[in-house]
């Protein structure tokens, strides 16, 4: 899957406390990973 | 100059206007047998400078609104932009298809995976065909469906609108609404008299007039004049200072001259109404529809939030009484946390009381987050139930809101077996409100939906008016008070037989509030009366309601 498709990512279907793998390769790859993972381990619909 | 080209709709909402015309379009479908594109590369890359067009104009917008409306945008700018669905036009391009159906066919296969996964990414359906309709407009060299962002103040001429696009309509740049279809209970004719809009409905030929074209409306009559020349503009204007005198000399609780009170309340849907409303001359909320707290959306509200919201409801009226109805929803206004299944006549099936009782505890929370808001706010808050029948639905309804500690409960009289059999319902309760735009729909066997059964509709059809007359024969063997919170209740001629007939209280769009007060200062409760009989009396809608302006006082045609 290709994460710069807004479409493809939603169309993953993917939900809360599913796991899901992220790669990533170019400058400033591993902080973005780690942003993502960060996002990712909350669970935003709580926070509203 | 040629002669006065002058159109008759029906008048949804009271005022008058005169401005330019903008049209609002509806989508384009690709051509049914569009022809494949005879260089699928070409056309791929055409599409993309398309998307990207598409996705500037939304990037375009989203820098002059709201956060929230900001984000939502620039997230549907983003799917135009996206390489995944450039991809899958291209696909389809190469199986032989033409450009705009390769475009539509790409995006329904994303539709299709999120209709399927239903929730938040269903409702993100929307959007996505919003990118759509764009895209295949302009590729057919077309402008841009849906409401267009307005520069200058416009009347709106669409040939419907949807509840939401009106929703999102400027109070400051929008100076009219005038629809070719429509009913005058459309949730949009609604929504414009709660905005204070004027709006017309059922305009002929409306969507054939031309952008910029100059309209003048009145929303009180119905009549549309294209190209106005000044004598007409100037009456016109006369007409709404006449109309604007006539209702400044009364405030203050209503009543007929002769002293006879008639609580005038407001309907609102959101706390923002209730706060817009507070802020009037209403002695009020005499109808709140809950159900825009529940609809759109995949869980029900928690109790924390319902309680927020109804704090900010009753305090913006007070000490004054706020008439709540529990949830109406069903059948065509589904809830996806309480789906029922599929069912052949939705407006007959499980809405309303209905739903309640199959889901009681929808009912238990909201009745809670209730007690607890009137407790909080010491208001005079009274509930009642939609879609009642019979007597043991009152019963079980009042029970449960009795259970929850609160002390007032009513029913809605919508049903033709409880306005008939209303000294029954009402011995079990406190107060009756009569909903006539779906009593209106039941007796006369005729959907409110479907704009071309409006005349069915019409609140002066006189059978709908012996069923108000039997309602409040059984208010009155019951000695419990009777409302009226319909469409009709915003007439102000119908106002003065609804009182005749004996209704106790009129809520309606608190914009009406004062044209209804006038009209009660002029006349006293014998003449109401026999306004009710010759109304009854009447065999057509049309002669009820000029029986009625013949016992009426001269200055009520400037009300009307």
């Amino acid at each position: 899957m290709d994460a710069r498709s807004i479409l493809g990512v939603m169309a993953m279907g993917a939900r809360h406390g599913e796991e899901v793998l992220l790669t990533a390769d170019g400058d400033g790859s591993d902080a973005a990973l780690d942003g993502l993972v960060a996002l990712l381990s909350r669970d935003l619909d709580a926070e509203e | 100059m040629s002669a006065l080209d002058a159109r008759h709709g029906i008048g949804v909402s009271p005022g008058t206007a005169v401005g330019p015309v903008v049209q609002v379009r509806p989508p384009v479908r690709p051509p049914a047998l569009e022809p494949a594109s005879t260089d699928p590369a070409a056309s791929g890359q055409l599409v993309r400078q398309i998307l990207e067009s598409v996705a500037a104009t939304l990037d375009d917008r989203a820098a002059r609104v709201d956060a929230a409306a900001q984000q939502i945008l620039a997230a549907t700018a983003m799917m135009a932009r996206d390489p995944g669905l450039s991809a899958a036009v291209d696909k389809h391009l190469a199986s032989g298809r033409g450009p705009a159906t390769a475009v539509d066919a790409a995006t329904e296969e994303y539709c299709a995976i999120f209709i399927a996964a239903g929730g938040y990414l269903a409702e993100r359906v929307t959007d996505l065909r919003d990118v759509r309709d764009r895209a295949v407009a302009r590729l057919l060299g077309l402008e841009d469906p849906g409401v267009p962002e307005l520069t200058e103040p416009a009347v709106i001429v669409a040939h419907d609108l949807a509840p939401a696009e009106t929703a999102g309509l400027r109070r400051d740049l929008v100076l009219a609404i005038v629809t070719e279809s429509g009913g005058p209970t459309s949730h949009t004719a609604i929504l414009a008299a709660q905005m204070g809009i004027p709006a017309v409905v059922q305009l002929p030929h409306a969507v054939a007039i031309g952008d910029g074209t100059v309209l003048a409306v009145d929303g009180s009559t119905g009549e549309v004049f294209v190209d106005p020349d000044p004598a007409t503009r100037a009456e016109l204007v006369q007409r709404s200072e006449r109309r604007a005198k006539a209702l400044g000399t009364t405030s203050g609780p209503a009543a007929t001259s002769d002293g006879h009170p008639v609580a005038l309340l407001a309907n609102i849907g959101t706390a923002q109404d209730a706060e817009r409303a507070g802020a009037l001359d209403v002695e009020g909320v005499g109808l709140f529809r809950t159900e825009f707290l529940f609809l759109d959306r995949e869980t029900a509200p928690s109790l924390e939030e319902q309680v927020a919201v109804y704090t900010r409801v009753f305090e913006a009226f007070g000490t004054r009484r706020g008439v709540v109805r529990t949830l109406d929803a069903g059948a065509d206004k589904p809830l996806a946390f309480a789906d029922l299944g599929h069912e052949e006549n939705p407006a007959l099936g499980m809405r309303g009381l209905r739903l309640s009782a199959e889901r009681p505890d929808l009912l238990d929370t909201q009745l809670t987050a209730l007690a607890t808001a009137a407790r909080a706010t010491g208001s005079d808050v009274r509930v009642m139930a939609p879609m009642v029948a019979t007597a043991e639905e009152a019963a079980w309804f009042a029970r449960r809101v009795h259970e929850n500690g609160l002390p007032t409960v009513g029913v809605m009289i919508e049903v033709p077996a409880a306005a008939l059999r209303a000294r029954h319902v009402l011995a079990e309760v406190d107060f009756a409100s009569i909903g006539t735009n779906d009593l209106a729909q039941y007796t006369l066997a005729a959907d409110r939906t479907q704009g071309e059964l409006a005349t069915l509709l019409d609140p002066w059809q006189p059978a709908l008016l012996d069923l108000v007359a039997a309602a409040c024969g059984g208010g009155r063997d019951a000695g419990k008070p009777i409302g009226v919170c319909g469409e009709a209740a915003a007439d102000p001629l119908l106002a003065l037989v609804l009182t005749g007939l004996g209704v106790n209280s009129l809520s309606m769009a608190a914009t009406r509030v004062p044209a209804v007060r006038a009209a009660l200062s002029l006349h006293d409760l014998p003449t109401c009366a026999a306004m009710a009989e010759a109304a009854r009396a009447a065999r057509s809608p049309q002669d009820a309601r000029d029986a009625v302006l013949g016992l009426a006082h001269r200055l009520m045609t400037d009300l009307v």
